[in-house]
Protein backbone atom coordinates (compact mmCIF):
# COMPACT_ATOMS: atom_id res chain seq x y z
CA UNK A 1 0.00 0.00 0.00
CA UNK A 2 1.42 3.33 -1.12
CA UNK A 3 0.38 5.70 1.64
CA UNK A 4 1.90 8.68 -0.13
CA UNK A 5 -0.44 8.11 -3.02
CA UNK A 6 -3.31 7.69 -0.59
CA UNK A 7 -2.56 11.13 0.85
CA UNK A 8 -2.36 12.67 -2.64
CA UNK A 9 -5.55 10.96 -3.71
CA UNK A 10 -7.43 12.18 -0.65
CA UNK A 11 -6.31 15.74 -1.37
CA UNK A 12 -6.92 15.69 -5.13
CA UNK A 13 -10.30 14.00 -4.94
CA UNK A 14 -11.52 15.99 -1.92
CA UNK A 15 -15.19 16.80 -2.74
CA UNK A 16 -15.20 20.31 -1.27
CA UNK A 17 -18.26 21.62 -3.05
CA UNK A 18 -20.28 18.49 -2.37
CA UNK A 19 -19.41 18.51 1.34
CA UNK A 20 -20.45 22.17 1.62
CA UNK A 21 -23.80 21.35 -0.01
CA UNK A 22 -24.17 18.33 2.29
CA UNK A 23 -23.61 20.54 5.35
CA UNK A 24 -26.29 23.05 4.38
CA UNK A 25 -28.86 20.48 3.23
CA UNK A 26 -28.35 18.43 6.40
CA UNK A 27 -28.79 21.55 8.54
CA UNK A 28 -32.03 22.39 6.73
CA UNK A 29 -33.44 18.87 7.03
CA UNK A 30 -32.52 18.53 10.70
CA UNK A 31 -33.96 21.97 11.52
CA UNK A 32 -37.29 21.14 9.86
CA UNK A 33 -37.45 17.83 11.75
CA UNK A 34 -36.66 19.46 15.10
CA UNK A 35 -39.36 22.08 14.38
CA UNK A 36 -41.89 19.21 14.21
CA UNK A 37 -40.78 17.91 17.60
CA UNK A 38 -40.92 21.37 19.14
CA UNK A 39 -44.49 21.77 17.88
CA UNK A 40 -45.47 18.34 19.17
CA UNK A 41 -43.99 18.91 22.62
CA UNK A 42 -45.73 22.30 22.83
CA UNK A 43 -49.09 20.83 21.83
CA UNK A 44 -48.97 18.29 24.68
CA UNK A 45 -47.25 20.65 27.15
CA UNK A 46 -44.44 18.17 27.59
CA UNK A 47 -40.90 18.07 26.33
CA UNK A 48 -38.42 15.74 24.74
CA UNK A 49 -34.76 15.78 25.75
CA UNK A 50 -31.88 16.59 23.38
CA UNK A 51 -30.74 12.92 22.97
CA UNK A 52 -34.33 11.86 22.27
CA UNK A 53 -34.60 14.53 19.58
CA UNK A 54 -31.42 13.14 18.01
CA UNK A 55 -32.94 9.63 18.04
CA UNK A 56 -36.20 10.85 16.50
CA UNK A 57 -34.34 12.84 13.83
CA UNK A 58 -32.12 9.92 12.82
CA UNK A 59 -34.91 7.33 12.87
CA UNK A 60 -37.17 9.52 10.72
CA UNK A 61 -37.58 7.45 7.56
CA UNK A 62 -38.00 10.47 5.29
CA UNK A 63 -34.70 11.89 6.55
CA UNK A 64 -32.79 8.62 6.39
CA UNK A 65 -34.01 7.44 3.01
CA UNK A 66 -34.72 10.57 0.97
CA UNK A 67 -32.30 13.12 2.40
CA UNK A 68 -29.28 11.74 4.24
CA UNK A 69 -28.76 8.67 2.03
CA UNK A 70 -28.80 10.41 -1.37
CA UNK A 71 -26.71 13.20 0.12
CA UNK A 72 -24.13 10.70 1.36
CA UNK A 73 -23.96 8.94 -2.00
CA UNK A 74 -23.65 12.36 -3.66
CA UNK A 75 -20.59 13.09 -1.48
CA UNK A 76 -19.02 9.67 -1.90
CA UNK A 77 -19.46 9.54 -5.68
CA UNK A 78 -17.65 12.87 -5.94
CA UNK A 79 -14.61 11.55 -4.08
CA UNK A 80 -13.72 8.64 -6.28
CA UNK A 81 -11.11 8.03 -8.83
CA UNK A 82 -12.48 5.53 -11.25
CA UNK A 83 -9.51 4.90 -13.48
CA UNK A 84 -8.49 1.33 -12.87
CA UNK A 85 -5.92 1.09 -15.55
CA UNK A 86 -4.09 4.34 -15.02
CA UNK A 87 -2.08 6.25 -12.45
CA UNK A 88 -3.71 4.74 -9.43
CA UNK A 89 -2.85 1.20 -10.42
CA UNK A 90 0.69 2.15 -11.24
CA UNK A 91 1.17 3.98 -7.95
CA UNK A 92 -0.39 1.20 -5.94
CA UNK A 93 1.44 -1.39 -7.98
CA UNK A 94 -1.68 -3.56 -8.16
CA UNK A 95 -5.39 -3.37 -8.71
CA UNK A 96 -6.13 -4.94 -5.33
CA UNK A 97 -4.06 -2.16 -3.80
CA UNK A 98 -6.17 0.40 -5.64
CA UNK A 99 -9.39 -1.22 -4.40
CA UNK A 100 -8.04 -1.11 -0.83
CA UNK A 101 -7.22 2.54 -1.28
CA UNK A 102 -10.72 3.28 -2.53
CA UNK A 103 -12.23 1.46 0.44
CA UNK A 104 -10.11 3.57 2.79
CA UNK A 105 -11.29 6.69 0.97
CA UNK A 106 -14.93 5.60 1.32
CA UNK A 107 -14.32 5.06 5.04
CA UNK A 108 -12.65 8.46 5.35
CA UNK A 109 -15.45 10.37 3.61
CA UNK A 110 -18.12 8.42 5.46
CA UNK A 111 -16.47 9.55 8.69
CA UNK A 112 -16.47 13.16 7.48
CA UNK A 113 -20.13 12.91 6.50
CA UNK A 114 -21.07 11.54 9.91
CA UNK A 115 -19.02 14.20 11.67
CA UNK A 116 -21.06 16.81 9.76
CA UNK A 117 -24.27 15.04 10.69
CA UNK A 118 -23.26 14.71 14.34
CA UNK A 119 -22.25 18.37 14.72
CA UNK A 120 -25.45 19.68 13.14
CA UNK A 121 -27.76 17.31 14.98
CA UNK A 122 -26.08 18.08 18.32
CA UNK A 123 -26.19 21.84 17.73
CA UNK A 124 -29.87 21.83 16.78
CA UNK A 125 -31.09 19.41 19.44
CA UNK A 126 -29.24 21.15 22.27
CA UNK A 127 -30.63 24.50 21.13
CA UNK A 128 -34.18 23.10 21.34
CA UNK A 129 -34.27 20.76 24.31
CA UNK A 130 -32.34 20.14 27.52
CA UNK A 131 -30.02 17.24 28.23
CA UNK A 132 -31.37 14.31 30.22
CA UNK A 133 -29.93 11.10 31.55
CA UNK A 134 -33.14 9.08 31.20
CA UNK A 135 -35.95 8.90 28.70
CA UNK A 136 -38.89 11.27 29.25
CA UNK A 137 -42.52 10.18 29.59
CA UNK A 138 -43.34 11.98 26.34
CA UNK A 139 -40.78 9.86 24.49
CA UNK A 140 -42.09 6.63 26.02
CA UNK A 141 -45.59 7.56 24.97
CA UNK A 142 -44.59 8.64 21.46
CA UNK A 143 -42.15 5.76 20.81
CA UNK A 144 -44.71 3.35 19.35
CA UNK A 145 -46.15 6.05 17.05
CA UNK A 146 -42.62 6.76 15.77
CA UNK A 147 -41.90 3.05 15.26
CA UNK A 148 -39.08 2.99 17.84
CA UNK A 149 -38.49 -0.50 19.19
CA UNK A 150 -38.51 -1.23 22.89
CA UNK A 151 -34.85 -2.34 22.66
CA UNK A 152 -33.91 1.32 22.25
CA UNK A 153 -35.74 2.18 25.46
CA UNK A 154 -33.94 -0.37 27.62
CA UNK A 155 -30.68 1.55 27.89
CA UNK A 156 -29.99 5.26 28.42
CA UNK A 157 -30.56 7.90 25.76
CA UNK A 158 -26.81 8.26 25.25
CA UNK A 159 -26.29 4.54 24.52
CA UNK A 160 -29.28 4.62 22.17
CA UNK A 161 -27.74 7.55 20.27
CA UNK A 162 -24.35 5.83 20.06
CA UNK A 163 -25.92 2.55 18.83
CA UNK A 164 -27.99 4.43 16.29
CA UNK A 165 -25.00 6.31 14.90
CA UNK A 166 -22.93 3.11 14.75
CA UNK A 167 -25.65 1.17 12.96
CA UNK A 168 -26.26 4.01 10.53
CA UNK A 169 -22.52 4.43 9.90
CA UNK A 170 -22.08 0.75 9.06
CA UNK A 171 -25.11 0.79 6.76
CA UNK A 172 -23.95 3.87 4.89
CA UNK A 173 -20.36 2.58 4.69
CA UNK A 174 -21.68 -0.60 3.10
CA UNK A 175 -23.69 1.42 0.62
CA UNK A 176 -20.59 3.53 -0.06
CA UNK A 177 -18.63 0.39 -0.95
CA UNK A 178 -21.47 -0.77 -3.22
CA UNK A 179 -21.24 2.60 -4.96
CA UNK A 180 -17.50 2.17 -5.31
CA UNK A 181 -17.85 -1.19 -7.05
CA UNK A 182 -20.67 0.01 -9.27
CA UNK A 183 -18.70 3.06 -10.36
CA UNK A 184 -15.87 0.75 -11.53
CA UNK A 185 -18.33 -0.89 -13.91
CA UNK A 186 -20.71 1.91 -14.87
CA UNK A 187 -20.69 5.64 -15.48
CA UNK A 188 -20.85 7.85 -12.38
CA UNK A 189 -24.48 8.92 -12.93
CA UNK A 190 -25.69 5.36 -13.47
CA UNK A 191 -23.76 4.15 -10.43
CA UNK A 192 -25.28 6.99 -8.37
CA UNK A 193 -28.88 6.16 -9.33
CA UNK A 194 -28.40 2.42 -8.86
CA UNK A 195 -26.75 2.93 -5.47
CA UNK A 196 -29.62 5.14 -4.30
CA UNK A 197 -32.12 2.45 -5.30
CA UNK A 198 -30.11 -0.27 -3.53
CA UNK A 199 -29.71 2.00 -0.50
CA UNK A 200 -33.45 2.70 -0.26
CA UNK A 201 -34.24 -1.02 -0.51
CA UNK A 202 -31.65 -1.77 2.18
CA UNK A 203 -33.12 0.84 4.53
CA UNK A 204 -36.62 -0.57 4.01
CA UNK A 205 -35.39 -4.10 4.74
CA UNK A 206 -33.55 -2.96 7.85
CA UNK A 207 -36.52 -0.96 9.13
CA UNK A 208 -39.27 -3.43 8.13
CA UNK A 209 -37.55 -6.63 9.17
CA UNK A 210 -35.22 -5.21 11.81
CA UNK A 211 -32.41 -7.37 10.52
CA UNK A 212 -28.93 -6.08 11.29
CA UNK A 213 -28.39 -5.98 7.56
CA UNK A 214 -25.76 -3.33 7.94
CA UNK A 215 -23.42 -5.65 9.80
CA UNK A 216 -23.87 -8.66 7.57
CA UNK A 217 -23.83 -6.68 4.33
CA UNK A 218 -20.75 -4.80 5.50
CA UNK A 219 -18.97 -8.07 6.20
CA UNK A 220 -20.02 -9.51 2.82
CA UNK A 221 -18.79 -6.57 0.85
CA UNK A 222 -15.52 -6.29 2.71
CA UNK A 223 -15.00 -9.99 2.03
CA UNK A 224 -15.93 -9.47 -1.62
CA UNK A 225 -13.44 -6.66 -1.93
CA UNK A 226 -10.66 -8.86 -0.53
CA UNK A 227 -11.61 -11.63 -2.93
CA UNK A 228 -11.50 -9.11 -5.72
CA UNK A 229 -8.05 -8.08 -4.64
CA UNK A 230 -6.82 -11.63 -5.06
CA UNK A 231 -8.24 -11.98 -8.53
CA UNK A 232 -5.52 -11.75 -11.17
CA UNK A 233 -7.71 -10.39 -13.94
CA UNK A 234 -10.17 -7.63 -13.15
CA UNK B 1 -4.73 24.33 -1.66
CA UNK B 2 -5.75 21.47 0.57
CA UNK B 3 -5.77 23.87 3.52
CA UNK B 4 -8.23 26.10 1.65
CA UNK B 5 -10.49 23.14 0.89
CA UNK B 6 -10.50 21.94 4.48
CA UNK B 7 -11.12 25.47 5.79
CA UNK B 8 -14.00 25.96 3.37
CA UNK B 9 -15.70 22.76 4.47
CA UNK B 10 -15.10 23.49 8.16
CA UNK B 11 -16.54 26.99 7.72
CA UNK B 12 -19.60 25.58 5.95
CA UNK B 13 -20.17 23.10 8.77
CA UNK B 14 -19.82 25.82 11.41
CA UNK B 15 -22.12 28.26 9.61
CA UNK B 16 -24.80 25.65 8.97
CA UNK B 17 -24.70 24.44 12.59
CA UNK B 18 -24.93 28.00 13.93
CA UNK B 19 -27.78 28.89 11.56
CA UNK B 20 -29.67 25.69 12.45
CA UNK B 21 -29.33 26.40 16.18
CA UNK B 22 -30.35 30.04 15.70
CA UNK B 23 -33.51 29.27 13.73
CA UNK B 24 -34.41 26.52 16.17
CA UNK B 25 -34.17 28.90 19.14
CA UNK B 26 -36.27 31.46 17.27
CA UNK B 27 -38.95 28.86 16.60
CA UNK B 28 -39.04 27.91 20.27
CA UNK B 29 -39.56 31.54 21.29
CA UNK B 30 -42.26 31.90 18.66
CA UNK B 31 -44.06 28.77 19.85
CA UNK B 32 -43.93 29.79 23.52
CA UNK B 33 -45.26 33.25 22.81
CA UNK B 34 -48.10 32.06 20.57
CA UNK B 35 -51.50 32.23 22.22
CA UNK B 36 -53.34 28.97 22.04
CA UNK B 37 -57.03 28.69 21.31
CA UNK B 38 -59.32 26.85 23.72
CA UNK B 39 -59.64 23.95 21.28
CA UNK B 40 -55.84 23.63 21.09
CA UNK B 41 -55.57 23.49 24.87
CA UNK B 42 -58.29 20.84 25.13
CA UNK B 43 -56.85 18.74 22.31
CA UNK B 44 -53.39 19.17 23.82
CA UNK B 45 -54.62 17.85 27.18
CA UNK B 46 -56.27 14.92 25.41
CA UNK B 47 -53.04 14.17 23.54
CA UNK B 48 -51.00 14.44 26.77
CA UNK B 49 -53.36 11.98 28.48
CA UNK B 50 -53.11 9.60 25.51
CA UNK B 51 -49.29 9.83 25.57
CA UNK B 52 -49.31 9.13 29.32
CA UNK B 53 -51.37 5.99 28.72
CA UNK B 54 -48.97 4.87 26.02
CA UNK B 55 -45.97 5.60 28.28
CA UNK B 56 -47.44 3.40 31.03
CA UNK B 57 -47.98 0.60 28.53
CA UNK B 58 -44.40 0.83 27.29
CA UNK B 59 -43.02 0.86 30.84
CA UNK B 60 -45.02 -2.20 31.81
CA UNK B 61 -43.91 -4.07 28.70
CA UNK B 62 -40.29 -3.28 29.50
CA UNK B 63 -40.67 -4.44 33.09
CA UNK B 64 -42.51 -7.68 32.47
CA UNK B 65 -41.22 -8.42 28.93
CA UNK B 66 -44.73 -9.44 27.90
CA UNK B 67 -45.89 -8.26 24.49
CA UNK B 68 -49.63 -8.05 25.22
CA UNK B 69 -50.20 -5.69 28.18
CA UNK B 70 -53.63 -4.44 29.17
CA UNK B 71 -54.00 -1.17 31.05
CA UNK B 72 -56.97 0.33 32.79
CA UNK B 73 -58.15 3.67 31.52
CA UNK B 74 -58.50 6.08 34.41
CA UNK B 75 -58.81 9.35 32.52
CA UNK B 76 -62.63 9.75 32.61
CA UNK B 77 -62.49 13.12 34.38
CA UNK B 78 -60.23 14.42 31.57
CA UNK B 79 -62.88 13.43 29.02
CA UNK B 80 -65.42 15.56 30.80
CA UNK B 81 -63.23 18.59 30.27
CA UNK B 82 -63.18 18.08 26.54
CA UNK B 83 -66.72 17.09 25.64
CA UNK B 84 -69.66 19.34 26.28
CA UNK B 85 -71.53 16.83 28.41
CA UNK B 86 -74.30 18.11 30.65
CA UNK B 87 -73.87 16.73 34.15
CA UNK B 88 -76.40 16.46 36.93
CA UNK B 89 -75.19 19.30 39.05
CA UNK B 90 -77.00 21.86 41.13
CA UNK B 91 -76.71 25.49 40.13
CA UNK B 92 -74.58 27.02 42.91
CA UNK B 93 -75.58 30.12 44.88
CA UNK B 94 -73.34 33.01 43.86
CA UNK B 95 -73.26 36.45 45.46
CA UNK B 96 -75.03 39.07 43.39
CA UNK B 97 -72.74 41.40 41.44
CA UNK B 98 -73.83 44.75 40.16
CA UNK B 99 -74.36 44.66 36.40
CA UNK B 100 -76.95 45.99 33.99
CA UNK B 101 -80.32 44.29 34.53
CA UNK B 102 -82.90 43.65 31.87
CA UNK B 103 -86.55 43.96 32.93
CA UNK B 104 -89.47 42.97 30.80
CA UNK B 105 -92.44 44.63 32.51
CA UNK B 106 -95.09 42.61 30.73
CA UNK B 107 -93.82 39.24 31.98
CA UNK B 108 -91.87 40.39 35.08
CA UNK B 109 -88.74 38.55 33.91
CA UNK B 110 -85.52 39.67 35.59
CA UNK B 111 -82.22 38.57 34.10
CA UNK B 112 -79.03 39.54 35.82
CA UNK B 113 -75.74 37.77 35.17
CA UNK B 114 -72.15 38.74 34.74
CA UNK B 115 -69.59 37.52 32.22
CA UNK B 116 -66.00 37.41 33.42
CA UNK B 117 -64.32 38.31 36.66
CA UNK B 118 -64.31 34.92 38.37
CA UNK B 119 -60.54 34.66 38.01
CA UNK B 120 -57.88 37.34 37.62
CA UNK B 121 -55.98 36.68 34.39
CA UNK B 122 -53.51 39.47 35.17
CA UNK B 123 -52.53 37.77 38.42
CA UNK B 124 -51.86 34.09 37.63
CA UNK B 125 -51.29 31.66 40.53
CA UNK B 126 -47.69 31.08 41.57
CA UNK B 127 -47.88 27.30 41.25
CA UNK B 128 -48.68 25.46 38.02
CA UNK B 129 -50.72 22.27 38.18
CA UNK B 130 -51.02 19.87 35.25
CA UNK B 131 -54.46 18.43 34.52
CA UNK B 132 -52.83 15.00 34.44
CA UNK B 133 -51.65 15.47 38.02
CA UNK B 134 -55.15 16.11 39.41
CA UNK B 135 -56.79 13.55 41.67
CA UNK B 136 -60.23 12.18 40.79
CA UNK B 137 -61.88 14.56 43.24
CA UNK B 138 -60.01 17.54 41.81
CA UNK B 139 -60.90 16.55 38.26
CA UNK B 140 -64.57 16.27 39.24
CA UNK B 141 -64.34 19.67 40.93
CA UNK B 142 -62.79 21.19 37.79
CA UNK B 143 -65.36 19.58 35.54
CA UNK B 144 -68.30 20.76 37.67
CA UNK B 145 -66.86 24.27 37.91
CA UNK B 146 -66.59 24.56 34.13
CA UNK B 147 -70.09 23.20 33.62
CA UNK B 148 -71.53 25.56 36.25
CA UNK B 149 -69.80 28.63 34.85
CA UNK B 150 -69.39 28.03 31.12
CA UNK B 151 -70.89 24.97 29.54
CA UNK B 152 -74.10 25.11 31.62
CA UNK B 153 -76.52 22.25 32.00
CA UNK B 154 -79.52 23.57 30.07
CA UNK B 155 -81.92 20.90 31.30
CA UNK B 156 -81.26 21.80 34.97
CA UNK B 157 -81.96 25.46 34.23
CA UNK B 158 -85.14 24.47 32.40
CA UNK B 159 -86.30 22.25 35.30
CA UNK B 160 -85.73 25.02 37.82
CA UNK B 161 -87.53 27.66 35.72
CA UNK B 162 -90.88 28.78 37.08
CA UNK B 163 -92.08 30.90 34.17
CA UNK B 164 -93.76 28.49 31.71
CA UNK B 165 -92.87 30.43 28.54
CA UNK B 166 -89.24 30.81 29.56
CA UNK B 167 -89.13 27.17 30.62
CA UNK B 168 -90.27 26.09 27.15
CA UNK B 169 -87.59 28.21 25.52
CA UNK B 170 -84.94 26.76 27.82
CA UNK B 171 -86.03 23.20 27.07
CA UNK B 172 -85.95 23.97 23.32
CA UNK B 173 -82.47 25.48 23.65
CA UNK B 174 -81.24 22.55 25.79
CA UNK B 175 -82.52 20.04 23.26
CA UNK B 176 -80.91 21.96 20.40
CA UNK B 177 -77.63 22.07 22.25
CA UNK B 178 -77.79 18.38 23.16
CA UNK B 179 -77.96 17.51 19.43
CA UNK B 180 -74.59 19.23 18.98
CA UNK B 181 -73.23 17.57 22.15
CA UNK B 182 -74.35 14.22 20.75
CA UNK B 183 -72.17 14.74 17.65
CA UNK B 184 -69.14 15.78 19.73
CA UNK B 185 -69.53 12.67 21.93
CA UNK B 186 -69.99 10.53 18.80
CA UNK B 187 -66.75 11.84 17.30
CA UNK B 188 -64.79 11.50 20.58
CA UNK B 189 -65.93 7.89 21.01
CA UNK B 190 -65.32 6.92 17.38
CA UNK B 191 -61.84 8.38 17.02
CA UNK B 192 -59.29 6.60 19.19
CA UNK B 193 -56.71 9.24 20.04
CA UNK B 194 -54.53 6.88 22.12
CA UNK B 195 -52.78 6.24 18.82
CA UNK B 196 -53.12 9.08 16.29
CA UNK B 197 -52.55 6.63 13.42
CA UNK B 198 -55.87 4.97 14.35
CA UNK B 199 -57.59 8.08 12.99
CA UNK B 200 -56.72 6.84 9.49
CA UNK B 201 -58.53 3.57 10.18
CA UNK B 202 -61.74 5.25 11.41
CA UNK B 203 -64.87 4.80 9.30
CA UNK B 204 -65.60 8.46 8.58
CA UNK B 205 -68.19 7.69 5.92
CA UNK B 206 -70.44 6.13 8.57
CA UNK B 207 -69.78 9.05 10.95
CA UNK B 208 -70.66 11.59 8.24
CA UNK B 209 -73.89 9.68 7.50
CA UNK B 210 -74.91 9.73 11.18
CA UNK B 211 -74.10 13.43 11.59
CA UNK B 212 -76.07 14.23 8.42
CA UNK B 213 -79.07 12.33 9.81
CA UNK B 214 -78.84 14.31 13.06
CA UNK B 215 -78.68 17.55 11.08
CA UNK B 216 -81.72 16.66 8.98
CA UNK B 217 -83.67 15.66 12.10
CA UNK B 218 -82.60 18.85 13.85
CA UNK B 219 -83.78 21.07 10.98
CA UNK B 220 -87.10 19.22 10.83
CA UNK B 221 -87.72 19.42 14.60
CA UNK B 222 -86.63 22.94 15.42
CA UNK B 223 -86.85 24.89 12.17
CA UNK B 224 -90.42 26.07 12.85
CA UNK B 225 -90.17 26.75 16.61
CA UNK B 226 -87.29 29.17 16.62
CA UNK B 227 -88.65 31.59 14.00
CA UNK B 228 -90.57 33.65 16.58
CA UNK B 229 -87.70 34.04 19.00
CA UNK B 230 -84.50 35.95 18.23
CA UNK B 231 -82.26 34.11 20.70
CA UNK B 232 -83.53 30.70 19.69
CA UNK B 233 -83.26 31.68 16.02
CA UNK B 234 -79.66 32.65 16.64
CA UNK B 235 -79.03 29.33 18.39
CA UNK B 236 -80.78 27.44 15.59
CA UNK B 237 -78.79 29.23 12.86
CA UNK B 238 -75.59 28.68 14.84
CA UNK B 239 -76.39 24.98 15.24
CA UNK B 240 -77.11 24.51 11.53
CA UNK B 241 -73.84 26.31 10.70
CA UNK B 242 -72.05 24.06 13.22
CA UNK B 243 -73.46 20.87 11.66
CA UNK B 244 -72.60 22.05 8.13
CA UNK B 245 -69.08 22.96 9.28
CA UNK B 246 -68.76 19.61 11.05
CA UNK B 247 -69.81 17.64 7.97
CA UNK B 248 -67.41 19.63 5.75
CA UNK B 249 -64.54 19.04 8.23
CA UNK B 250 -65.32 15.32 8.44
CA UNK B 251 -65.34 15.13 4.63
CA UNK B 252 -61.86 16.66 4.50
CA UNK B 253 -60.60 14.31 7.21
CA UNK B 254 -62.21 11.38 5.37
CA UNK B 255 -60.44 12.36 2.14
CA UNK B 256 -57.09 12.55 3.95
CA UNK B 257 -57.68 9.17 5.63
CA UNK B 258 -58.74 7.55 2.32
CA UNK B 259 -55.66 8.88 0.51
CA UNK B 260 -53.49 7.40 3.24
CA UNK B 261 -55.25 4.02 3.16
CA UNK B 262 -55.01 3.85 -0.65
CA UNK B 263 -51.33 4.71 -0.68
CA UNK B 264 -49.46 1.58 -1.72
CA UNK B 265 -46.00 2.92 -1.02
CA UNK B 266 -45.23 2.49 2.67
CA UNK B 267 -42.63 5.26 2.69
CA UNK B 268 -44.83 7.82 0.95
CA UNK B 269 -47.78 6.81 3.14
CA UNK B 270 -45.80 7.78 6.23
CA UNK B 271 -45.07 11.27 4.88
CA UNK B 272 -48.67 11.57 3.73
CA UNK B 273 -49.88 10.63 7.21
CA UNK B 274 -47.69 13.27 8.84
CA UNK B 275 -48.81 15.91 6.30
CA UNK B 276 -52.50 15.00 6.70
CA UNK B 277 -52.30 15.11 10.49
CA UNK B 278 -50.65 18.52 10.51
CA UNK B 279 -52.49 20.21 7.65
CA UNK B 280 -55.95 18.65 7.75
CA UNK B 281 -56.90 16.53 10.72
CA UNK B 282 -55.63 18.65 13.60
CA UNK B 283 -56.82 22.02 12.21
CA UNK B 284 -60.22 20.57 11.25
CA UNK B 285 -60.61 18.95 14.69
CA UNK B 286 -59.84 22.28 16.33
CA UNK B 287 -62.32 23.94 13.98
CA UNK B 288 -65.04 21.50 15.12
CA UNK B 289 -64.30 22.12 18.79
CA UNK B 290 -64.25 25.90 18.39
CA UNK B 291 -67.61 25.68 16.61
CA UNK B 292 -69.09 23.82 19.56
CA UNK B 293 -67.88 26.57 21.93
CA UNK B 294 -69.63 29.19 19.77
CA UNK B 295 -72.84 27.24 20.31
CA UNK B 296 -72.26 27.07 24.05
CA UNK B 297 -71.92 30.85 24.21
CA UNK B 298 -75.02 31.34 22.04
CA UNK B 299 -77.10 29.21 24.43
CA UNK B 300 -75.92 30.92 27.62
CA UNK B 301 -78.27 33.96 27.39
CA UNK B 302 -81.24 31.63 26.96
CA UNK B 303 -80.38 29.42 29.92
CA UNK B 304 -79.67 32.40 32.16
CA UNK B 305 -82.86 34.24 31.30
CA UNK B 306 -84.92 34.97 34.42
CA UNK B 307 -81.99 34.11 36.70
CA UNK B 308 -80.11 36.43 38.98
CA UNK B 309 -76.58 36.46 40.27
CA UNK B 310 -74.91 33.96 37.96
CA UNK B 311 -71.35 34.60 36.79
CA UNK B 312 -69.96 33.11 33.63
CA UNK B 313 -66.40 32.51 32.59
CA UNK B 314 -65.12 34.05 29.37
CA UNK B 315 -63.48 31.78 26.80
CA UNK B 316 -60.06 33.18 27.75
CA UNK B 317 -60.71 32.35 31.40
CA UNK B 318 -61.70 28.79 30.46
CA UNK B 319 -58.46 28.50 28.46
CA UNK B 320 -56.46 29.77 31.45
CA UNK B 321 -58.12 27.30 33.84
CA UNK B 322 -57.57 24.35 31.52
CA UNK B 323 -53.91 25.37 31.07
CA UNK B 324 -53.42 25.72 34.82
CA UNK B 325 -56.18 24.41 37.13
CA UNK B 326 -54.42 26.15 40.04
CA UNK B 327 -56.66 29.13 39.26
CA UNK B 328 -59.48 27.29 41.01
CA UNK B 329 -57.82 24.34 42.75
CA UNK B 330 -55.43 25.07 45.61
Amino acid sequence: MNFRYLKISLTEDFPTFRLIIAAFVTAFAVTVTVYKHIDLSDSVSASFSAPETIILTLTDMINRVFIFLPLYIFVISGAKSTDLGNTGVIMQRSRPGLVTLEIIKVLFYTLIFFVILLIIVLATSNAAFPQAEDFTRTFFGASSSYGISSDVLRGTPLTAVVNLFTSMFLTYFTIGIINMFLSFMLKEEAAFVLTVIIGILSEILITAYRIPLSLSACAVFILASFLLMNKKNL
Amino acid sequence: MKFVKITAVAAAIAVSAVLAAHFTREHINEVHEREKSLAEIILGNEAAAALENEAEKVEESLQTAVTEITTTVTEEPVETTTAVIPANTEVPEIPINTTASIEEEQENIVTDYQIGGLIDLNNPPENVISILALTSEQQALLSNYLIDHYFLDGFIFAQNEENPAVRERKYAAAEMESAAVQTVNMIMSTIDISNPMNIFNTDFADLIKKVTEIRVGFAANYGKESIEDDDLQKLYDGSIAYFDNLIASLEKINTAATDYKNSSNALLAASLAAKSLTETIIPESMNILEGSFDLVEASQPIFLENTVGHTLLTRDEVKAILSNPAYIIQ
